[in-house]
């Protein structure tokens, strides 16, 4: 004799198993397909015809030059506005919570907005902003300088989610801490070079993998603000796939894939962390 | 009298260590300390006590640093710190929240103030241990907050505290997040740490029966006035007024009619009860004699003084006791003694301690049997309204 189903126990029906089943293959086919393919032992990424395994077109895809500049690029972009947006996501995120000042809801909402702009707004209004400025960088502009535009158009985005990320971490901080610091005789600085930034640390390290995941797989914003000689990674891709289909580009796509997997999975265990409970 | 006059004798070997002047504290339009004025004696265990909200913490924090007050000043060692910062004070707090650092160990916690005062490592390392055996921590030494018992997080406060040699030592209700069995060990541990070391320690509290266990002298604070600071037998003997008499320890009150002083003999009309001669030669501060006004004068006793017999014994002598008739109500067993309710007409009750005789009299008897209680007029106090 089966068990009656209990009020809650969804996943004893068959209808919710089915819809559990068609969203995950949806979600995640198209992805191992792609992982799987990249492996193909054929000329065509397009080729769903399995001809034998093969990891000669990743050997390809780093000996692509124009490639691994393209994933130079994506990484300098990503580590200097990964460190910038934190710097200043941290700033923004202690002086909204420590201080009170007029219309303070209206910069926490101000700070926050960035987020849910659409990213297509994002990247034309930077690329007229740039442009009215006057702040373009030209084909002669040495590299790294010349990926300044895209490294502005990165912080830009990415330094809101920083500064949500700590600030979270920060209301969850006891003030009597840093009473009970200066208490015992430290000053404004030891508390926060003793107490607060302790405090924060783990919210710091989310926030710097989260800005360099973002960082890393932006397209469309990349897209409006890259200038002559700037090809990012994702962009890159973008143009190979616009050539022709090649299971060098599913290479490709599968380590950025990777990449960004290992940095979610770093971003999201430090949040946790994040929101975990905090007693002294 | 004047609640913020200390009474007692000048002890010769207490000099005054703190001592607060006048102090006001103003929240925008909210009054949260008005006039504060007291001396705190080097070595005594001194508690602030109050119901929420009636400014004891704000005091607190004036004194630790953490507040300015508006008006008023605080003088330590005849210094004015009135205005000095937290961190340049020669007090410590023990934190309600115990504000352990949860990302260094207990030792580091410890050495943390000695550290600000740039004191030398080995300094550190012998203070510290002596801190942590001071309040039996030394084995923990290693450990991280997290693996801590709240409890031992509070030593580990102490610790801290302590290691810095602080002229006074504030604690903001030391035993509240504790539960009910180790808070009466730690307020035995607390006195006797403090009899070791020899700091003056503040405390603040909202239990009356923890002020009273541990302090030498007790404030009671109310709506941010000083109410009365005396030593808790007096505070429970001479309530200066009924707010006092009813905040420390039960008290049951009549309220008065008319106050007449004759003769050096003073008599009191009051409701319920007949005119009742008080063994007083004058008026205590704050009671006018004659017709008594809106909120009048009060006739309070305590539990303990309330003794119940059965109606059908020898009444006491009326001309020296209150009596009331009534039922007998329900008895609980407290050990040492017990509490007996006994009812009276219109849902009212007295309730009365007794000791195992009076008890012995009264046990087996029906709920219902008629009593009376009654009350040395000697034991009786006339107090002016809360």
């Amino acid at each position: 004799m089966k068990e009656p189903k209990k009020p809650f126990e969804y996943s004893r029906k068959w209808s919710m198993r089915w819809v559990f089943l068609t969203t995950m293959v949806f979600l995640y086919a198209p992805i191992i397909v792609l992982i799987v393919f990249s492996f193909n032992n054929s000329r065509r990424g397009g080729n769903v015809i399995w001809k034998g395994f093969t990891t000669k077109y990743y050997a390809k895809a780093f000996a692509n030059e124009e490639l691994m500049l393209a994933f130079a690029n994506s990484m300098t972009i990503a580590v200097t506005s990964t460190i910038i947006s934190v710097f200043l996501g941290a700033m923004t995120a202690v002086f909204l919570w420590r201080f009170r000042f007029p219309f303070k809801p209206l910069a926490e909402g101000l700070v926050s907005l960035p987020i849910i702009i659409p990213e297509i707004c994002m990247g034309v209004s930077l690329a007229m902003f740039f442009s009215q400025m006057g702040w373009w960088t030209t084909g002669d502009t040495p590299w790294p300088f010349n990926l300044s535009n895209i490294i502005l158009a990165h912080i830009t985005f990415s330094f809101p989610f920083a500064a949500m990320v700590i600030r979270t971490r920060l209301q969850n901080f006891n003030r009597e801490m840093e009473e009970a610091a200066k208490d015992l005789g430290a000053s404004e600085f030891q508390v926060f070079r003793d107490i607060l930034l302790p405090h924060m640390r783990p919210g710091l390290i989310a926030a710097a993998l989260l800005s360099f995941t973002l960082s890393l797989d932006d397209f469309v914003i990349t897209f409006f603000t890259s200038g002559p000689n700037t090809v990012t990674f994702p962009v890159k891709i973008y143009s190979m796939v616009r050539f022709s289909i090649t299971p060098e580009i599913n290479a490709a796509s599968t380590v950025l894939i990777v990449l960004t997997l290992i940095l979610t999975f770093l971003a999201l265990r430090y949040q946790r962390l994040t929101d975990g409970p905090d007693r002294g | 009298m004047d609640p913020t006059v200390d009474k007692l004798p000048e002890n010769t070997h207490s000099k005054t260590i703190l001592s607060l002047n006048a102090i006001g504290k103003r929240f925008g339009k909210v009054t949260a300390l008005e006039d504060v004025s007291v001396d705190i004696k080097e070595g005594e265990i001194f508690a602030l006590l109050g119901p929420s909200g009636c400014g004891k913490s704000t005091l607190l924090r004036i004194i630790s640093g953490f507040e300015t007050p508006s008006s008023g000043e605080l003088l330590l060692d005849g210094q004015d710190m009135t205005r000095t910062a937290p961190n340049q004070r020669p007090v410590n707090m023990v934190f309600q929240s115990y504000a352990v650092f949860p990302h260094m160990s207990v030792a580091d916690n410890v050495a943390y103030g000695l550290k600000m005062e740039k004191t030398p490592k080995d300094e550190i390392t012998d203070r510290v241990n002596q801190a942590l055996t001071q309040v039996h921590l030394q084995d923990f030494k290693d450990r991280m907050p997290d693996q801590l018992s709240g409890g031992q997080k509070q030593r580990v406060a102490l610790a801290r505290a302590l290691v810095k040699q602080p002229r006074v030592l504030l604690l903001d209700e030391p035993l509240s997040a504790l539960d009910a069995k180790l808070r009466d060990a730690m307020r035995l541990e607390l006195v006797k740490l403090q009899e070791s070391v020899g700091v003056t320690f503040i405390i603040v509290t909202h239990d009356q029966s923890e002020a009273l266990a541990m302090a030498d002298r007790v404030a009671v604070l109310e709506s941010g006035r000083l109410r009365q600071v005396d030593t808790p037998s007096a505070l429970y003997q001479k309530p200066v007024d009924a707010f006092v008499a009813d905040f420390i320890g039960r008290v049951h009150t009549f309220n008065t009619q008319h106050i007449s002083l004759d003769n050096g003999s003073v008599t009191a009309l009051v409701d319920e009860l007949d005119s009742i001669t008080l063994p007083l030669t004058e008026l205590p501060d704050g009671i006018q004699a004659g017709p008594q006004p809106e909120s009048p004068a009060v006739i309070a006793f305590r539990p303990e003084c309330v003794s119940v017999q059965l109606a059908t014994a020898t009444p006491p002598a009326p001309d020296a006791h209150i009596q009331f008739n009534g039922f007998l109500g329900d008895i609980a067993f407290q050990g040492q003694h017990s509490i007996v309710e006994v009812t009276r007409g219109d849902q009212q009750s007295v309730t009365a301690v007794v000791n195992h005789q009076e008890l012995h009299t009264l046990q087996g008897q029906p709920l219902g049997t008629p009593v009376l209680a009654s009350c040395a007029y000697s034991d009786l106090m006339l107090l002016p309204p809360a």
